[in-house]
């Protein structure tokens, strides 16, 4: 009598003991030796039957958090820039206009586009700056420096002050914050003082859960 | 489950690959993110990555952490120096007007008055208004004119006048015949912003020939 021939099962069997335990070895090799690796999976089947593979997706969207005060406020894609722009009043043609409380007759970079973008909850916007504008050893307080925004939704922190909170899209209910602005910074020349160039330095912070 | 994941997440992914459900990972990611430790290297890592952008104007920050940007800011005020003697003292602010005062001694009303000292009988614009400012330092103001009011060939001595300040201190003065004043900075040693009425008087103790004798004196305010 011939030897009966051999069949292969026609349906997937339970996976013995020790394969389930040499998958889950090589699953953990995969992942600590090669974590970059996309996982595709194959099934070799003989005879009729289905053959199913399975492929994993995955997107990973890092938390971001962008801030732009001047020219990088206005660069697509997002993106660190690192010019700093000049918002400049200048009494130069005016100078009777000192200490009166009036515009200077020239105003340069005083209306700032602005951006604050962010995937992960609320953003708390700060700005930090010193006491005072210096020319040698005179000086302006910052607190004459004075800004509005054009956008309800993305006001800005006044100097001296406290922090304000950007608008979350949909109306405060999404996740993400995407706000565009413009800052108009007047100066309010409530003091007379010696002539000069006075400067300084404003540091905007944007931070996120 | 795998994850593809790079530095610092490499803990994360494994703990994603024991979560079974995608609620569970999620829960792994916030518990691992938020943990004490993780927040101390994420506190570590960003400190060492937001190192020399300080100055951004824009700044893209992938991950966890703060963003921030800088903006310059310059007021220019010039050297001021404004000096005013009658009509172009009041006004405000600070304007150049070329009008020029005049005080007038008129003893038309009093001739045998002339030469005895006494005052005219007539006097206009004699009290003037007079204002200083500067915001560079020290201001010095001082006077200058002809030796003599003239009418024709007649003189009388500009010595004849004198003047008083009604703020001696912060503005006097300065005297005729080459005198020179200081008028008294502001707080911080910078501003100069003082106003006085001066007054002038003609000692009429000469008796010159009738006429009507004009002469134009000049203040000068000079600050370094």
């Amino acid at each position: 009598m011939p030897p009966t021939p051999r069949t292969l099962p026609l349906q997937p069997r339970a996976a013995p003991p020790w394969r389930l335990g040499l998958a889950m070895a090589v699953a953990f090799a995969a992942l600590l030796g090669a974590p970059r690796v996309a996982s595709a999976e194959s099934a070799h089947t003989v005879g009729s039957g289905p053959s199913a593979a399975r492929l994993n997706f995955r997107v990973l969207l890092a938390h971001t958090l962008f801030l732009g005060v001047g020219t990088g406020a206005t660069v697509n894609p997002r993106a660190t820039n690192g010019t700093v722009d000049d918002v400049i009043f200048d009494y130069s043609a005016n100078q009777n206009a000192v200490g009166t409380g009036a515009a200077p007759s020239q105003t340069l970079g005083a209306s700032v586009p602005v951006r604050v973008y962010g995937n992960r909850g609320q953003i708390t916007l700060t700005v930090s700056h010193p006491a005072n504008l210096t020319s040698g050893v005179n000086t302006i307080p910052f607190t004459q420096i004075q800004v509005t925004s054009s956008s309800f939704f993305f006001p800005a922190p006044a100097m001296g002050g406290g922090p304000v909170l950007p608008w979350r899209n949909f109306f405060g209910l999404s996740q993400i914050t995407d706000r565009s602005a413009t800052w108009t910074f007047t100066y309010l020349n409530q003091f007379n003082v010696p002539g000069g160039v006075y400067q300084g330095q404003a540091t905007y912070t944007a931070s996120m859960l | 489950m795998r994850s593809v994941a790079f530095g610092p997440q490499l803990k994360v992914a494994s703990r994603f690959a024991m979560a079974s459900t995608a609620h569970e990972t999620s829960d792994w990611i916030h518990a691992v993110l938020m943990s004490r430790q993780s927040l101390l290297m994420w506190g570590a890592v960003l400190l060492l990555s937001a190192a020399g952008r300080a100055s951004a104007e824009s700044t893209l920050t992938t991950g966890a952490g703060a963003s921030a940007a800088d903006l310059n800011f310059r007021v220019v005020i010039p050297r001021v120096l404004f000096m005013a003697l009658g009509s172009g003292s009041a006004t405000n602010p600070l304007v150049t007007n070329t009008t020029v005062n005049r005080a007038t001694f008129n003893y038309s009303a009093n001739p045998q008055a002339i030469g005895t000292g006494a005052a005219a009988a007539t006097m206009t614009g004699r009290t003037v208004r007079a204002r200083v400012y500067g915001n560079n330092g020290q201001i010095t103001i001082t006077v200058s004119h002809p030796a003599n009011l003239t009418s024709g060939a007649n003189t009388i001595a500009f010595s004849q006048f004198s003047v008083v300040s009604n703020s001696p201190t912060n503005l006097p003065a300065p005297a005729f015949g080459g005198g020179t004043v200081n008028p008294v900075l502001g707080a911080g040693g910078r501003i100069t912003n003082r106003t006085a009425n001066w007054t002038y008087s003609y000692a009429n103790t000469v008796t010159p020939p009738a006429g009507t004798y004009n002469g134009q004196v000049t203040y000068t305010a000079s600050m370094m």
